[in-house]
């Protein structure tokens, strides 16, 4: 028997001739290929490093719509062509630009808040139970955008569907 | 007496399959929260957020007919700049285009340019587009877009809303920051 004669028997000393696959059976568990990572691993956190460095965090931004008057009546001023009793808002600036007060047809008081504002259109509104009264904004010259644009908003809020800015006279 | 086990080098590594993990799971958040940036869109204008904002996210209501323009403030990129030079426009921005101040004539011939274009486009009577309802159909509108930092005064944004009704775009777009969640 080929098995029993390869043992290792007391007092035998001849050498018998083992294949190479046997030998491997005998050493150490075999290893399999695998693909090397380190290339793989560096492209991955090159790639890691450029957004972590390029990212910019951004807000959420939106658009708030509006219609503008059509061809014509733009050089016109609003007394010449006046819609059924506009509500009209004054933006006026302070002295340092930094704040704004509003004017409101009908409101013998500077508005100084847009809370404010909005809280008055929305009287405004439900007291004339219609949302096609339009809006007419009055900027200044001088004021920021961000207030002329507050009080687009407001005038959005409270549903009016008519809302249009004015050059000064 | 204990015996110490000794390592020799090529024991001794880092187990590196949690860092390939998450060095994977950052990757991923990376490429799918990123926006690729649009030329449409000036990076430094400061935008303002309206008390209780009724603004509309743009990811919501694509408005892919319109012209942007980007109104960026003298002091854009300055750490607390003077309010009064921070109220004056530095430059207007239609997509990769730039215009000084009081080039408004150039601005509006674009703005016009882009509204023929859309309407050769689209075909006759985009303006005339109704919906079934009745009510207009905004998709075929063209729109004019203002992307205005809110530090600038109204007299360096008015001209491009005077140009946009020489333009004959009948909508209009101001954005802002929507309302915080």
């Amino acid at each position: 028997m080929a098995i029993s004669a390869q043992k290792p028997v007391e007092g035998d000393e001849t050498v018998h001739h083992v294949t190479p696959s046997k030998k491997e059976k005998k050493g150490k568990p075999k290893k399999y290929p695998q693909p090397p990572m380190t290339p793989m691993i560096d492209v991955t956190f090159q790639l890691l490093l450029f957004f972590i460095l390029t990212c910019e965090f951004r807000e959420t931004e939106g658009a708030i719509p509006g219609t503008l008057p059509s061809k014509g009546s733009v050089a016109q001023s609003v007394t010449d062509t006046p819609p059924p009793d506009p509500i009209q808002i004054r933006v006026i600036p302070s002295a340092n630009r930094e704040s704004a007060t509003y004017e409101m047809t009908g409101v013998g008081v500077a508005i100084q808040t847009v809370h404010d504002l909005g809280q008055l259109l929305q009287q405004r509104r439900e007291q004339i139970g219609s949302a096609d009264v339009p809006i007419v904004i009055f900027p200044s010259q001088e004021v920021s955008w961000g207030f002329v644009v507050e009080a687009f908003n407001q005038a959005k809020k409270a549903k009016f569907s008519k809302i249009g800015f004015a050059q000064q006279a | 007496m204990a015996k110490s086990t000794v390592y020799s080098c090529s024991d001794v590594g880092f187990n590196m399959t949690p860092m390939i993990d998450c060095t994977f799971q950052l990757i991923i958040f990376f490429i799918l929260a990123s926006q690729v940036a649009t030329d449409a869109y000036a990076s430094n204008v400061k935008l303002i957020r309206p008390f209780e904002s009724q603004a509309i996210p743009v990811t919501v209501v694509a408005f892919p007919n319109k012209v942007t323009v980007n109104v960026v403030s003298a002091a854009a990129g300055v750490q607390n700049p003077d309010p009064g030079v921070a109220a004056g426009a530095g430059f207007y921005k239609i997509n990769t285009d730039k215009f000084n101040i009081g080039e408004w004539d150039r601005i509006a011939d674009v703005i016009k340019k882009r509204k023929d274009d859309y309407d050769r486009q689209l075909g006759p009577a985009p303006a005339l587009a109704a919906k079934a309802d009745g009510k207009e159909d905004d998709s075929r509108m063209f729109f004019l877009e203002i992307r205005a930092d809110e530090r600038v005064s109204w007299q360096d944004v008015a001209p491009i809303i005077r140009a946009g009704v020489e333009a004959g775009i009948s909508k209009m777009n101001i954005t802002a920051l929507t309302a915080q969640n």
